[in-house]
């Protein structure tokens, strides 16, 4: 056995971006914050009133809310699962939480399916707690996933996107998740390879299609952003079929849990955190 | 909720936006200045076992503070640092501890420098901050929750523990809040038992006391930002109560108010003004009581009282450490909610018109064997084995144990494909 650090764990001082790039990237970045802040703040009274009021419509539930609390710079990586989503919903409720005032207005664009607006913790938790929601998907790694994936009584699932963007998503925040649908095996081998006491067999589910051997110009192919995760390789039928399948067991752990506790005296408060 | 633009909201996509510009340009200023400081430039390249990340501001310094003394224990055969994202934050850290301070400005290109600077073995949280998010994406880490003081707080069993290598929690009771409500979640793999290593510090009492009377801190909770957290009893008990203490000679009185007393009520405000003006009265009469306001730093005061009272709030827990006894009010506030599930829903709470009567009270909790044994037992439960050094030695444990772990992780022959390496580096 060698004992050496893993190639990936370091990196070597030559291959760190230099001060001038980081500078100007900072600056870039907290001009796209400025904007984005001061658009919500101006716009968000067109969007937030309608989403508050069809989301306290006890008509209105869910039991897959897709939480995509990022910019909508970053929105294909939403609007790339739609056409699961759009097959998921022939079988279960589906609706989108959208965190950006012009994220949402895109999104809404895209689909049918219902959206709520969530662009602050109340709001969010607000949601998907009058929608009576059971689970949860990610499409990024957002920070604001760490506020979504601590309400409780719901399972939440990250959608890992294929191709180019796996680097992305793949790190160390997917433990967050109760489970992640890898889009192929390789992603899955990195995670039990590259996460410490990370247990793959049990959290991740490959949910992709086997790629055609790879050629020139199916090499191009794969460096390009695909239109959906479908035309990517992900195999849309068996992520429906996981997910309602994850829905079920989320209906069953709880309904066995409530049942244990009550036998013990117990009643959880239940809703959002609680 | 009010959403229309108007002049509020018109206003504030102007003011917020440049205020925070301001505030981010100040921030950038701090750090540049800091970091060509002796103090910060010496730990620049320094490798650390153990970071405690910090990204907070300073409002929230009473949940780092608590762990300056775990730490400067474990600094003795650990190297150890704590790592702040706010310069304001990181100068106060710097003058309280002898631990030295790192400032990162919590971007991607930071973190990473972290990871290859630092190249930390433990990363501690003290809570759940969302910037916390992004250096949990090291995988050559083991990172754990160590909280900042037990309770039945919902917050105590979030689900997203489940981000964390490891909680660190006091005993028991955590592990049981979890499993209630977690699913997924292997209690018994993924957290370690540490009781409250604070406890195995030993703090200097600004005062001293003699043993002519029992001691009795009242430390009453704030009366809160919501009516259903509000459990304050200044304005309720703390009057009544705090005159038949300095009435009987059998007691002494450390009256410790929540700092953020008053702020919201007026009768909050007035209740506790007038509760200092008793004290000062009292002590002006005969000095020897030792009767006084305390807004000293919290941990002596856990050794010199003999008793507490209190409201439904963490101090009740830190008490607990203790098994001293505990008399806890009962909020006159009907929403504020009372967890029947908690060590509180076992004590018989003391209503308001019972307040005359706590001499009464407090006399039987220090003698009856009944209360006495009922809090050795909710202390063994929440914090186990609470015999001096026990708690110390835990956490120290768990901190080698954890280093143990990723050691053997990281230098491991790890067998990953080549073509692996196209997926991309560990990101943070």
């Amino acid at each position: 056995m060698v004992a050496h650090q893993p190639d990936v764990t370091l990196r070597s001082r030559a291959e760190r971006p230099t001060v001038a790039p980081i500078r100007l990237r900072r600056a870039l970045e907290y001009a796209r914050r400025y904007h984005r802040l001061s658009v919500n703040l101006r716009h968000q009274h067109l969007v937030l009133p309608d989403s508050r009021a069809r989301a306290a419509d006890p008509a209105n539930h869910t039991h897959f809310l897709i939480n995509f609390p990022g910019s909508p710079s970053g929105v294909d990586e939403l609007t790339a699962w739609l056409p699961m989503l759009h097959r998921l919903s022939r079988w279960a409720p589906v609706a989108i939480l959208v965190g950006d005032v012009l994220a949402y207005r895109a999104v809404s664009a895209e689909t049918a399916l219902p959206c709520y607006f969530g662009r602050v913790a109340s709001e969010a938790e607000y949601v998907a707690q009058q929608l009576q929601t059971k689970v949860m998907l990610y499409v990024n790694q957002s920070k604001l996933n760490l506020r979504e994936a601590g309400f409780h009584d719901i399972l939440h699932v990250f959608l890992g996107a294929p191709g180019p963007g796996r680097q992305n998503w793949l790190n160390n925040r997917l433990r967050l998740y109760d489970y992640v649908l890898a889009p192929d095996d390789e992603s899955k081998a990195w995670l039990a390879a590259r996460m410490m006491a990370y247990d793959v067999s049990t959290t991740v589910r490959i949910v992709g299609r086997p790629v055609p051997p790879a050629g020139p110009l199916s090499g191009l192919g794969a460096r390009l952003r695909a239109a959906d995760v479908a035309e990517a390789g992900v195999d849309v039928d068996a992520v429906v079929e996981e997910l309602l399948q994850i829905r079920d067991e989320r209906d069953r752990l709880v309904t066995e849990r409530d049942a244990r506790l009550a036998e013990q005296g117990i009643v959880l408060l239940k809703g959002g955190q609680a | 909720m009010e959403t229309r633009p108007g002049r509020g909201l018109g206003t504030a996509a102007v003011v917020e936006p440049a205020r925070r510009v301001g505030q981010w340009w100040r921030r950038r200023r701090e750090h540049s200045r800091l970091h060509k400081l002796p103090e910060y430039q010496l730990h620049s390249g320094r490798h650390f076992d153990v970071l405690l990340h910090f990204p907070d501001l300073p409002v929230n310094l009473y949940q780092v503070r608590q762990w300056y003394g775990p730490l400067e224990q474990l600094s003795r055969q650990r190297s150890v640092a704590i790592l702040c994202y706010e310069p304001e934050t990181a100068e106060i850290i710097r003058r309280e501890t002898s631990l030295p301070v790192l400032l990162t400005r919590g971007g991607l290109p930071d973190l990473e420098k972290v990871r290859t600077d630092h190249q930390p073995k433990v990363i501690l949280y003290p809570n759940q901050n969302y910037t916390n998010f992004g250096i949990l994406g090291l995988n050559t880490v083991q990172h754990a929750f160590i909280c900042h003081g037990e309770s039945d707080k919902i917050y105590m069993s979030s689900n997203w523990m489940k981000v964390f290598n490891y909680d660190l929690v006091a005993g028991q009771a955590a592990k049981d809040r979890l499993s209630r409500r977690l699913f997924g979640y292997d209690v018994e793999a993924r957290t370690i038992e540490i009781g409250r290593p604070q406890i195995d510090i030993e703090f200097q009492a600004p005062y001293t006391f003699d043993e002519s009377r029992k001691t009795v801190l009242y430390a009453p909770t704030w009366e809160g930002g919501r009516t259903s957290m509000r459990y304050g009893s200044v304005a309720s008990h703390g009057l009544t109560m705090v005159s038949s203490l300095l009435a009987d000679r059998r007691f002494r009185v450390i009256y410790r108010p929540h700092p953020r007393t008053g702020i919201l009520l007026p009768q909050h405000r007035a209740a506790d003004l007038r509760i200092r003006e008793l004290i000062d009265v009292a002590t002006a009469s005969d000095p020897s009581a030792g009767h006084l306001v305390d807004d000293t730093p919290f941990g002596w005061q856990l050794k010199a009282a003999d008793v507490m009272i209190t409201d439904i709030s963490a101090v009740a827990y830190d008490w607990l450490t203790t098994a001293k006894p505990l008399i806890v009010t009962q909020p006159i506030e009907p929403s504020a909610v009372v967890d029947q599930g908690s060590f509180i829903g076992d004590l018989r709470l003391v209503t308001a018109d019972e307040a005359h009567r706590i001499p009464e009270m407090a006399d039987r909790a220090l003698s009856d064997p009944e209360q006495i044994g009922r809090m050795r037992r909710w202390c063994a439960y929440y914090y186990g084995d609470t015999t001096p050094g026990a708690s110390m030695t835990r956490f120290i444990n768990a901190i080698e144990r954890m280093i143990e772990e990723r050691d053997g992780w990281v230098f491991q022959d790890h067998d990953v494909a080549d073509e692996l390496a196209a997926i991309g580096p560990v990101a943070v």
